[in-house]
């Protein structure tokens, strides 16, 4: 790996870093403010249902239960190629812990493409999954 | 005056909210003669009573004279009550051998004698030099001596020379105290019968478990999930063994059956079983966490408190009738709210559907949207993505993974990342070492970041080795342009057994199951295949869930051929498989026909060998023998 490999991958686990501690705290507690996150035209992937376009992000995850989340890993990678040449792209994986109101504790891995949109950071696909999300469908 | 040991009261007022000096009374009213007599026998008795006399004076009020806090005590009581319960019968050993000593007593005595509750209901018949007699013969002179009355003879024994049974009706421990002294048996002697609370003991053993499993198997609905535990003790096949759901020891036994047969268990029927004490009941909610309707009628609960310990169950239905808390509630209002306020998700109490409480407009959502398996940004990638994960899944399941090489991108990256609590089963030590984890991260962050396809794939290689199950997989793509794809999988693998990769090692080595996310990046190859760009590797514990569905079928959904003659690693659909089979499509072609055949890889590839490479016609080959019985065991070993 050379030095300017390593730079972005410095870069890009810093952000990431950062851009969790928003997310998380955004989600638990200041949903409303949520859906600035996301590009206009940003996709949220909620355990394989599907939402677009920011309005409509901020409206689903408004509806879903309080919740609380335990980030525990996290990893991060930048993507580096032509398709996304001039833009800024990481990739980000995080997984822990989470509590929906009155629901029991249950492992959820999330992850995100976020993209550089100015000088702001933005969500171009955010998919979350509880870690047994199938396991549990059909004894719901 | 030995008949006042008949009120089996020494030291036993912990039964009964009376005093000495009340039952003095009555006696009182009897004539001079036996008065006196009475006075100086109860000199006696007093004098060995004294110790235990005091105490009790101090410590034990006469029900009706509860003050603050009375409740409290009464709780307290109610517990000691219990747990002496077991001990009932050995207090009163002391004072049996008493007894036998006084038997000068008088005879056919008219005095009217009450018989102290047993809060278990259950009594303690001893007739003393009952071994004397054949036991039929003895309980055909009781029987003839009770009439009309019957009664059964409940775990009959002997203690030295004196038999012992026990009976579960009141009315009857009376009749048979008041035939005392009445019966004489045909070599003139008299039968003394002494009865008092007490309950048989029963050791739980690995016998009498297996026991009550059985009778709990055949009392269970799996249909409803229900299970109906009614008058447990008086099951037939529980006749000669006192097992009373009311001793909190059976009652945990029977929770740890359910735990370990039924979890699933929804409804739960507990009436007729005399159960008095719930405090080992708070396990319940832990242990059957779909427990939601729970019948308790006619029991001995004695306080709505005791109620508290069910309320970590999310009840919606109990049935409390007959239990004699009920009757403190002033009215079925009071009752109803109380139990309501104790359990708030319930829908039915004693069989009636209760009107919906009206709350607070703050009703939040405290379901969550259902799962669905699989989202795609774009219907157009379906295909793609499916042949993509097939083909992947399929090398990295095999022996070799040398053939992933075809699959990544010349700078791939690729990292792993791994759960860093354990929710149960096997550690995760074997990934630790790789793991990638920012948050626990000082200094280089490039560390663990496999970068190059030829260090991605050997890393890939030295991962244990795996069988994934392909139908627990959830898939989400969410970018589908011409130049870039990412998807996410999620699901069950299984790490092989060190039998199962190299033929040694202990077959009988736990199966240890791992859940994984994977998100890949890819783009598009020049030739018209795909490679990976970025890949990201999460591993952790399943939960009990994803364990209890993994490797299981799903009968909803067709199961899915072994795919016919498997493409060229990695690569568009329209790729044309060439004439000459390359080593990684052998490898696949292995790894296939061993799955549908069950044969063991060496036999898969003898196989494939022999039919020169045509899959199709290994497989009709393979059913042909096997269907004459003509492939050896051996090919099934693994």
């Amino acid at each position: 790996m050379d030095d300017a490999m390593r730079l972005k991958v410095e870069q890009c686990s810093r952000t990431a870093e950062d851009f969790t501690k928003l997310y998380y705290s955004s989600v638990d507690k200041r949903r409303h403010q949520l859906g600035k996150l996301y590009l206009d035209n940003g996709l949220l992937v909620w355990n394989g249902c599907g939402v677009t376009n920011r309005d409509a992000i901020q409206k689903y995850i408004l509806d879903l239960p309080a919740s609380e989340h335990n980030l525990q890993v996290l990893d991060a990678q930048p993507v580096v190629d032509d398709a996304v040449s001039g833009q800024l792209t990481f990739l980000i994986s995080a997984a822990g812990t989470v509590k929906f109101q009155d629901n029991p504790m249950r492992p959820f891995q999330q992850n995100f493409i976020i993209t550089a949109q100015g000088d702001k950071w933005k969500i171009a696909s955010d998919c979350y999954r509880l870690q047994d999300s199938l396991s549990t469908v059909k004894s719901d | 005056m030995s008949r006042r040991g008949g009120f089996g009261g020494r030291g036993r007022n912990w039964n009964q909210n009376r005093h000495n000096s009340g039952s003095s009374n009555n006696w009182s009213h009897d004539g001079d003669n036996r008065f006196t007599r009475f006075q100086d026998a109860q000199d006696v008795e007093d004098f060995e009573r004294k110790p235990k006399n005091t105490k009790r004076h101090v410590s034990f009020k006469p029900s009706g004279v509860v003050g603050r806090g009375g409740m409290k005590n009464r709780n307290f009581q109610l517990a000691i009550k219990a747990r002496l319960e077991d001990d009932e019968e050995m207090a009163d050993f002391g004072f049996s051998k008493a007894n036998h000593s006084k038997k000068n007593r008088r005879k056919g005595s008219p005095v009217p004698r009450k018989l102290p509750p047993s809060s278990a209901g259950w009594y303690m018949v001893t007739i003393p030099f009952g071994r004397k007699y054949e036991k039929d013969v003895l309980i055909r002179h009781i029987l003839t001596a009770i009439s009309p009355e019957i009664f059964i003879p409940n775990y009959w024994k002997y203690e030295n020379e004196d038999a012992v049974f026990y009976v579960d009706d009141a009315k009857i421990a009376e009749r048979l105290m008041q035939a005392n002294w009445e019966i004489q048996m045909p070599d003139g002697f008299k039968l003394s019968i002494r009865v008092r609370p007490g309950v048989p003991q029963v050791q739980i053993d690995a016998n009498v478990k297996e026991r009550m499993k059985l009778v709990m198997a055949k009392r269970y609905n799996a249909a409803t999930k229900a299970l109906d535990l009614t008058k447990f003790h008086a099951d037939p096949d529980l006749k000669d063994i006192f097992c009373a759901l009311s001793r909190p020891s059976i009652m945990l036994a029977a929770i740890d059956i359910m735990e370990a047969n039924i979890p699933d268990l929804e409804a739960l029927n507990l009436n007729d079983n005399r159960i008095h004490l719930l405090d080992h009941f708070k396990c319940m909610a832990k242990k059957l966490p779909n427990l939601k309707i729970l019948y308790l009628a006619n029991n001995r609960i004695q306080t709505s408190i005791a109620l508290l310990n069910l309320k970590t169950i999310p009840l919606i239905e109990i049935m409390l009738e007959g239990n004699p808390f009920k009757n403190r509630f002033k009215n079925d209002a009071l009752y109803k709210s109380d139990i309501r306020r104790k359990f708030p998700k319930l829908r039915k109490l004693d069989g009636i559907e209760l009107e919906p409480e009206i709350g607070f407009d703050v009703a939040e959502q405290t379901t969550l949207p259902p799962a669905k398996a699989s989202f795609l940004c774009d219907a157009a990638g379906a295909d793609v993505v499916r042949q993509f994960i097939e083909q992947y899944f399929i090398i990295y399941d095999s022996a070799n993974r040398q053939p992933l090489l075809d699959a990544y991108h010349e700078q791939a990256m690729l990292s792993l990342s791994v759960a860093s609590n354990s929710y149960q089963g096997a550690r995760l030590n074997n990934y630790f070492d790789w793991s990638r984890n920012i948050l626990r991260m000082a200094g280089d962050k490039s560390r663990h970041i496999r970068y190059g396809r030829l260090p991605v794939v050997s890393f890939l290689s030295e991962l244990p080795k795996t069988q994934h199950d392909p139908q627990s997989f959830s898939v989400d793509l969410t970018l589908f342009t011409p130049k870039l794809i990412n998807f996410v999988v999620t699901g069950v693998f299984r790490e092989l057994s060190k039998k199962e990769q190299y033929g040694n090692g202990n077959p009988d080595s736990p199966k240890i199951m791992r859940s994984f996310q994977r998100v890949f990046m890819i783009v598009p190859m020049a030739n018209g295949g795909f490679c990976i760009r970025n890949e990201m590797l999460f591993i952790s514990n399943p939960t009990q869930a994803q364990s209890k569905m993994a490797f299981k079928p799903r009968p909803a959904e067709p199961i899915q051929p072994a795919p016919a003659v498997p493409q060229v690693a990695p690569a568009v659909p329209n790729v044309v498989t060439s004439p000459v089979v390359d080593e990684s499509t052998k490898l696949q072609m292995i790894q296939a026909l061993s799955t549908q055949s069950t044969m063991n890889f060496e036999w898969s590839k003898k196989c494939l060998e022999e039919t020169l490479w045509d899959y199709n016609r290994a497989i009709n080959v393979f059913t042909e023998l096997h269907k004459q019985g003509k492939i050896p065991p051996d090919a099934f070993a693994k």
